[in-house]
């Protein structure tokens, strides 16, 4: 049975809404679901004093959050399955550690959605804030480590900076554009762009794919190398299609110029502003 | 000859015997390209020189060609079906015939066809061919072909792509129907309708040029170290000089061995075959008025000491697929 959690305006303290995962609340009734503990700023309260649990009678395995909703950060986070909705905006850090399931924001998210996720399904139906499907940062060990590792992350809206930043695998579709360094040190995994990507995109990145409707300029290090149709791009769009995500209009079987990454200093070394080896940009060959 | 139990169905007479079949394992490939032709002449090539294990190491037919919307990118495509007798064996052939036959085709893609199976590393070994310039792609999601791995290997015409891993499962072969007729050219004929009947069978394939063996063979010879030799009763020349098994009055005799994906694929694609036969009228006798073009139809077998599969022919004309 679905659970519905409806948060009331409590001011501007950040809430951490990470144990607010399905698999966390569906055995719960809305009474235990209320007393559960939340971080509200610097203060454990239960989660009554700003929300209100009820239950209904349809047999999905959904957890519903509504009012506001733009203050809950960390949600879904390390989510394994079940599906959770947001009907607003989601804060800071939605669907982190995700590994299963699929998380619905019907609003726009915050910084950092989707970092280090390895699988499941992140739909965001308006704009994501920097960082999405990245790596954590501030720290020398969260700096090394790999961004998104797995899933498909849907953004609806444009996405900020950094966009797959450290990327090791997984699928982001963003339907508008990016910000700048879109895909920075990718090690793998697929970033689409339908619109237009921000500057240096794919700076440093070893492998993996980015393609995008049009950039205003590409990183030095990345060479013309042919037009044409790739398969494999049709074969990711495919499956997309048939799980009902909408893929940019022209795209299947559309020609795309590929632009390959190499090493510039041709010895090796890694420099400001290079691009790397087997990493690709597709732009999208708009029909005349 | 009289075949006692033997049944008659539009003037061909059904003999009360079985197919005896076999244990194999089997691979499916899914070949798509920019047109349908293309997509066809690389399944041929996957497929060609594959009649028979004796000689060409698996037996290989195209199963059917496949619309877009079936394919998984979405572009034209032929579904190619191997048989070999073992797994090394099958995945050696698909090594190959996906490498030299598919890879080398303009604008193909090779997929993995079956849903299940036990993996075989071919897309993995046929990377190499990039020389350190491929890449690979996994498919992200929890539908297929979610979770799957694929290789882009750079070729004149851009990139081949193809699947890591190829599923293997056991099969059946050997199943077979041996068509036995007076005149030759309208036997041919009876024999060559029966094999398109087991071709449009999903699941199966008659591997023999056109699913017609005009070469029927048994196991062994007497020359040491040939594996088999001409199946001398049925020869019509042999009659007088052995225990012919061809019935008085036929004079020609047609195999068509039946490979599938099981043992209920065989078998319906022997029933297929059967009513092709039975209902054809599209022999011109020469005294006159159409006829099936077949008098017999019987089926080749080792006693049931061998294979393990037992296919009755009157099984099937009854609408049964009875198997041992």
């Amino acid at each position: 049975m679905p659970v519905s959690l409806d948060f009331r305006p409590w001011g501007y303290l950040p809430v951490d809404a990470s144990p607010l995962v399905p698999q966390g609340l569906l055995s719960l009734t809305p009474g235990q679901i209320e007393r559960l503990p939340l971080h509200i700023g610097g203060h454990t309260l239960p989660m009554g004093e700003v929300c209100r649990a009820a239950r209904s009678a349809t047999d999905e395995e959904t957890v519903v959050l509504t009012g506001a909703t733009g203050n809950l950060h960390r949600l879904g986070w390390g989510m394994g399955s079940g599906r959770l909705v947001v009907e607003g905006d989601a804060g800071r850090w939605a669907g982190a550690g995700m590994q299963g399931g699929e998380l619905v924001i019907q609003g726009s998210a915050g910084d950092h959605a989707g970092v280090g996720m390895r699988g499941g399904v992140i739909r965001i139906a308006g704009d994501a804030g920097n960082r999405a499907g990245g790596r954590r940062m501030g720290t020398a060990a969260a700096a090394a480590a790999a961004g998104m590792q797995g899933g498909i992350l849907c953004i609806g809206g444009n996405a900020g900076t950094c966009l797959g930043s450290g990327m090791r695998r997984g699928l982001i579709l963003v339907a508008g554009s990016t910000g700048d360094y879109t895909g920075e040190q990718m090690r793998a995994g697929t970033i689409l762009v339908a619109g237009r990507l921000g500057k240096y995109a794919g700076l440093e990145m070893r492998r993996g794919s980015i393609a995008a409707g049009e950039a205003a300029v590409l990183l030095p290090g990345f060479t013309e190398a042919c037009t044409g149709d790739f398969t494999w791009l049709r074969l990711v769009l495919h499956a997309l299609h048939r799980r009902g995500v909408a893929v940019p209009p022209g795209w299947i079987g559309g020609k795309f110029r590929r632009y390959c990454g190499h090493d510039l200093a041709g010895d090796g070394r890694r420099s400001e502003m290079q691009a790397w080896n087997k990493g690709e940009i597709l732009l999208y060959d708009r029909p005349e | 000859m009289q075949v006692s139990g033997a049944r008659r169905v539009s003037g061909v007479t059904i003999e009360d015997t079985f197919a005896e079949a076999f244990p194999m394992w089997a691979a499916r490939l899914v070949i798509t390209a920019a047109t349908p032709e293309w997509a066809r002449l690389a399944g041929e090539a996957a497929s060609g020189l594959a009649t028979s294990i004796v000689g060409c190491g698996c037996e290989a037919g195209l199963e059917r060609t496949l619309p877009p919307e079936e394919t998984p990118d979405g572009r034209p495509g032929a579904a190619v079906l191997l048989f070999t007798v073992s797994r090394e064996a099958l995945a050696d052939e698909l090594l190959k015939r996906i490498g030299q036959g598919v890879m080398t085709a303009p604008t193909t893609a090779c997929y993995n066809g079956l849903e299940g199976g036990e993996p075989l590393l071919v897309g993995g070994k046929i990377r190499y061919f990039g020389d350190g310039f491929q890449a690979s792609k996994r498919i992200e999601g929890a539908q297929p072909p979610a979770g799957r791995r694929f290789w882009r290997v750079p070729v004149g015409d851009g990139e081949f792509l193809v699947e890591e891993s190829f599923f293997a499962v056991q099969a059946v072969g050997g199943g077979n129907l041996l068509i036995l007729g007076e005149d030759p050219a309208c036997t041919l004929q009876a024999a060559a309708a029966a094999a398109e009947a087991v071709r449009r069978t999903p699941g199966a394939i008659a591997p023999f040029p056109g699913g017609v063996c005009r070469s029927p063979s048994k196991i062994g010879s007497r020359y040491a170290g040939l594996r088999a030799s001409s199946n001398a009763p049925f020869c019509p020349t042999l009659r007088g000089r052995v225990d012919s098994r061809l019935p008085a009055g036929c004079h020609c005799c047609y195999e068509i061995v039946v490979d599938g994906l099981d043992e209920t694929v065989v078998a319906r694609a022997m029933q297929a075959g059967i009513r092709a036969v039975v209902d054809r009228t599209g022999c011109a006798h020469p005294e006159g008025g159409p006829q099936p073009g077949a008098l017999v139809i019987t089926a080749g077998n080792f006693g049931g000491k061998l294979g393990p599969y037992h296919i009755h022919l009157h099984s099937l004309l009854a609408g049964e697929e009875a198997c041992r």
